[in-house]
């Protein structure tokens, strides 16, 4: 299935420099993600990720038009919400009895 | 009208997700750069559900728009509250530049070791 | 009666607080765009006012989203928030005032504890 932009003129001029901004911010990220030094900034970076995507989605429901993307958004949002809560646990569990 | 106010909003949510990245690379230590995801992160996507709102065709997708946005306030300064509180439990290291006030010495007694 | 008055003021805080959210991710972007580093990372303590469960979780979770602040740590007496200012000045007393006067005292007339 091809998805067709909706919105076109201003709106979709728009909506295209959103997405481009979007890909910069996943690639910054992606980059702490691999880099970070400490797993702190690697769940940091996973943490905006999924937040980006969250914004994705929202943006590709109105890109497309399609209004069941919001819906992936909300159970996006709910699932990531759950994940920083056991990275966070993670961190607390390991690094605390890793050196020495 | 509303096409150019949702465009607006648009830009300036991406903006600010883009911001939140660069934070992400160019900050100094964990803490700074959960300052930029967070804050960043957040009035990005709101600005955006806000953009969605304006060109909503019904109060449902309203409504939707308007669930993302309050959920993601409500759940994205707790998750961060928790990384920084692990972080710090866990002498992840700091800025060197960072200052601290002589009474968070009550606070080191939580770290591990 | 005053349950109309305490809505009131939960709206008010909410509009106030979208304020101040606006206005620390535009001062995140200034720190992550410009071409030095001008951040001041700072550690400071304040103490509560605020003693429920409740009244603590709002304040906590409104410091992460205000201006150059992030809740990093509570001490296990409940009294104390440790938190991370991203810039800060010379002294953590500008920190302690504007956390106290802005976000405290609205926290306070809704959970009236």
């Amino acid at each position: 299935m091809i998805i067709e932009s909706t919105a076109s003129g201003l709106l979709g001029n728009a909506l295209s420099l959103t997405v481009l901004f979007l890909v910069v911010a996943l690639l910054a990220a992606a980059y702490r993600l691999i880099a970070g030094p400490t797993l702190s900034d690697r769940v940091v970076a996973l943490d905006l990720i999924s937040m980006l995507l969250v914004v994705f989605l929202v943006v590709f429901k109105m890109i497309s038009g399609v209004n069941a993307y919001i819906y992936v958004a909300i159970g996006l949002a709910l699932i990531s919400f759950l994940a920083t809560v056991a990275f966070a646990h993670y961190i607390d569990r390991t690094e605390g009895d890793s050196d020495e | 009208m509303s096409d150019s106010i949702a465009a607006f909003l648009f830009v300036a949510g991406g903006f600010f997700c883009m911001v939140a990245g660069i934070g992400l690379i160019r900050l100094n230590d964990v803490f700074a750069r959960m300052h930029a995801a967070t804050k960043a992160g957040t009035l990005g996507l709101g600005l955006i559900c806000i953009a969605v709102m304006v060109k909503a065709g019904s109060l449902l997708h309203v409504a939707e728009a308007l669930f993302v946005f309050l959920f993601m306030i409500a759940s994205a300064p707790v998750g961060s509250h928790l990384i920084g509180r692990a972080s710090w439990r866990t002498r992840v290291p700091m800025d060197p530049n960072t200052q601290i006030d002589p009474d968070c010495r009550m606070f080191l007694r939580n770290r591990a070791r | 009666m005053s349950l109309i008055l305490r809505f009131l003021n939960l709206l008010w805080l909410f509009v106030y607080f979208l304020w101040d959210l606006l206005v620390s991710s535009l001062l995140v972007a200034r720190a992550v765009l410009s071409p030095r580093d001008i951040t001041k990372p700072r550690l400071v303590t304040i103490p509560l006012n605020v003693k429920s469960d409740a009244g603590i979780t709002m304040v906590a979770n409104f410091i992460t989203l205000t201006p150059g602040t992030l809740t990093v740590d509570v001490s296990d007496d409940r009294s104390t928030l440790l938190v991370h200012d991203l810039l800060a000045g010379d002294s953590g007393d500008g920190t302690r005032q504007a956390v106290r006067e802005g976000i405290e005292s609205r926290v306070l007339k809704v959970t009236l504890r």
